[in-house]
């Protein structure tokens, strides 16, 4: 039977990603949607959580808010500590250069671009230079060692989303957020994408939180917490994919 | 980021060349205009200075009677003049149009003119190649280059059509122009100095040349010559009369200059809206490319610049093919106006380091200022977007638009009919402005028809409904994305 405890309380230890209260309306008076409506929570550094719900729960949203790709109406949200509520599009942007990694579902990798310069890119666009030997690290984990000079056309579905995975790692960013990172992968693909997060946070100690409606996918991570209708229900430590499912259908079931 | 830049350029092969295109022909239009007035105007120094170099005063009526032409003069002030002391010698000078009949009866072709043959060497710019000078109403000196084209030779029997009509001569001898085998750009038969105005049909002298004997200045025999002339008449030193000559030179050559320029610019002003077509297309296409950049940390200004930095290349290579081009075009024109009756020389393009600065100038500003509200836009696609499939943001209501564009078109066109066929309207003006007018619909319709055109370029079918030109370029957008279309959770 699956255990469920209710949402805990914001400790106060610093948490990689924070949301406090956290509100976001779309539209307005009586056509106001609210994809958040007052979340809390936080994701520990060092962990690999995943935020589950079904279509409409917010849990995308909330996700492009915690990343600085959006901004709540209401509430506050940090990053490590760096509260990011209210900061304006130019340091926005600068927290996601500095402390955030992408996967995202399309991959979005530039086609033009080889392998290694993809990885290279968020590198590039702040300016540093990438540190050999941890890009020679990442670049195995991930197993991409041989495809660097590839360019993303050239690649399987799941390939890509592994050069995607290193882009994400190689600037050390205090979280990778993945949207749905399996979405667009075959189950065996996807199965290599997730245990590469997977080691990525056991190995490197990278935080992670992930975005997915599938339970198998989740039942990688740590940690699941579960949204629906732009609140916490629940969340669940240590899951399994038929936990998960057991879960979902109950949240579906109300 | 200038990797990503360079890298796709080379991905968009074909409409970086339709880009290009239309700098370098504008490009090419504006040097191969200041080429060509560059290389006449040296060539006009050149012709001005042999045939006025051995001159040291000039006799001519004070006042213009019209843009090129004085008062002329009798022929009873040769003698004045040569009664000066210090002048050796002095020669009237006399021009007129002119034809030539070869032995079998068919026009000669070529732009050909008359002038009187001065007896002292100093007073003319010819120089004999063979035969002698002509002494009779029936005796003619041919331009050495002019008579090889021709295929005439000393002791040929021609004739010659003029003001006064119809004359049966025959070639005594042939002249080159200075160290030239021929006068630049023209074909000249040289008339006896005695009968020259009688043939010409010419009222008076053009002017009076004379030459100062030895050790005798300028200046100074200017002043004596002036004492002795009536009134409205006037003595210029030789090197005045090479300045008036070369000042009416330029302002003649400005006016071709001028004229030649105005297409340059319309064609430029052409390639802005296709150099902001092709880059609106561009960024549609990139859209999740830019909004990618943005969600990686990439700036604004970041994204603008590389968008930027791809036009200024753009701008760069079109504009130095461009001035390679209007060599190419300088010497068109050349050809062009040779056949119109207004003959240029064809030898040796000038191409100064001015023309070149401001040919890579106007080129890379135009590009440049064409790609700024594209890059703009760029810059402002919001990192949101690298997640969703959201469509580019369409701008404007695509029908008044549509609507615009043809009226625009229809009225460009119906201004140049105006302007070639219409009396009573100042055909530069309507020819101008219903090229400018033109232009602005015609790139109007282009943007309508990039849509459909995008798609068949892309190998596409465009038997479906066409989409507007925004959805196209999604879908092109979204093809270098992976086939499986992301799913919102």
């Amino acid at each position: 039977m699956p255990v469920v405890t209710p949402a805990p309380p914001p400790v106060s230890t610093i948490a990689a990603a924070r949301a406090l209260g956290a509100r976001k309306m779309y539209g307005r008076g009586e056509n106001a949607v609210h994809a958040l409506a007052g979340v809390d929570v936080d994701f520990a550094a060092g962990e690999f959580t995943a935020i589950m719900g079904p279509s409409g729960s917010g849990k995308s949203t909330l996700m492009h808010c915690l990343a600085g790709l959006d901004t709540l109406t209401g509430g506050r949200a940090w990053l490590g500590d760096v509260e990011i509520t209210g900061l304006d599009e130019r340091r926005l942007t600068r927290v996601r250069r500095d402390r955030i990694g992408f996967v995202f579902q399309a991959y979005n990798l530039i086609p033009t671009l080889t392998v290694r310069e993809n990885i290279l890119l968020p590198l590039r666009i702040a300016g540093r230079r990438a540190d050999g030997a941890w890009f020679d690290e990442v670049v195995r984990a991930v197993g991409m060692q041989d495809r660097l000079h590839h360019r993303p056309a050239e690649l399987s579905g799941g390939q890509q989303q592994r050069a995607a995975a290193a882009r994400a790692l190689v600037g050390r960013p205090e979280v990778v957020f993945a949207d749905e990172p399996t979405g667009a992968l075959d189950s065996r693909s996807g199965a290599e994408v997730l245990a590469l997060l997977r080691r990525a946070v056991r190995e490197m100690g990278q935080t992670v939180v992930m975005v997915t409606h599938d339970p198998v996918a989740a039942a990688h991570a740590d940690r699941v917490v579960f949204l629906a209708d732009g609140r916490v229900t629940g969340e669940m430590a240590d899951p399994t994919a038929a936990r998960v499912l057991d879960h979902m259908k109950a949240l579906g079931g109300r | 980021m200038l990797r990503a830049t360079l890298r796709n350029l080379s991905a968009a092969r074909l409409r970086l060349a339709l880009t290009a295109l239309a700098v370098v022909l504008g490009v090419a239009f504006v040097a191969g205009t200041f080429i060509l007035s560059d290389t006449t105007g040296r060539a006009m120094d050149g012709e001005i200075a042999a045939a006025g170099g051995g001159t040291d005063v000039v006799v001519r009526g004070a006042a213009t009677v019209s843009a090129d032409a004085r008062e002329p003069l009798p022929d009873a002030l040769l003698a004045t003049v040569l009664d000066v002391p210090g002048v050796s010698a002095v020669a009237g000078r006399a021009t007129g149009a002119a034809e030539l009949v070869d032995p079998a009866g068919g026009t000669v072709s070529g732009s050909w003119s008359a002038e009187a043959w001065a007896a002292d060497p100093d007073l003319r710019p010819w120089r004999l190649r063979a035969g002698r000078a002509p002494a009779t109403a029936g005796e003619i000196a041919l331009d050495a280059a002019a008579a090889r084209r021709a295929g005439l030779g000393v002791g040929d029997r021609v004739q010659v059509h003029l003001d006064s009509g119809a004359h049966r001569v025959t070639v005594t001898g042939l002249a080159g122009h200075g160290t030239a085998e021929g006068a630049s750009g023209r074909s000249v038969i040289l008339l006896a100095a005695g009968a020259a105005r009688t043939l010409l049909h010419a009222p008076g002298w053009e002017s009076v040349a004379a030459d100062a004997a030895p050790g005798v200045d300028a200046e100074a025999l200017r002043g004596r010559v002036a004492a002795v002339l009536p009134p409205g008449v006037e003595a210029v030193t030789g090197a005045q009369a090479m300045a008036d000559a070369r000042r009416d030179a330029d302002a003649s050559l400005a006016l071709i200059r001028n004229s030649l320029l105005a297409f340059g610019l319309v064609s430029l002003f052409v390639a802005a809206f296709m150099i902001v077509n092709a880059f609106a297309i561009t960024v549609a296409q990139r859209v999740r490319q830019a909004a990618l950049m943005r969600a990686l940390g990439a700036s604004r200004g970041q994204v603008t610049r590389a968008v930027m930095t791809e036009a200024l290349l753009v701008g760069l290579v079109a504009s130095a093919l461009g001035i390679a081009a209007g060599l190419a075009v300088a010497r068109a024109l050349s050809a062009l106006l040779a056949s119109s009756g207004l003959a240029l020389p064809s030898d040796g393009l000038v191409l100064t380091v001015p023309t070149v600065l401001i040919a890579l100038g106007i080129g890379v500003g135009v590009t440049l200022a064409a790609a700024l509200r594209p890059a703009l836009r760029a810059g402002r696609v919001a990192p949101l977007a690298a997640l969703r499939d959201s469509a580019a943001p369409r701008d404007g209501h695509p029908l008044r638009r549509r609507v615009v564009a043809v009226a625009l078109t229809a009225a460009g066109t119906g201004l140049i009919a105006a302007g070639l066929l219409a009396d009573g309207v100042d055909p530069w003006l309507a020819l101008g402005l219903g090229a400018a007018v033109l232009f602005l619909g015609a790139a109007g319709l282009m943007r309508e028809a990039a849509g459909p055109l995008l798609r068949v370029l892309s190998g596409r079918s465009a038997a479906s409904a066409p989409p507007p030109a925004s959805a196209a370029a999604t879908r092109c957008a979204t093809r270098s994305a992976p086939p499986a279309p992301p799913r919102r959770s």
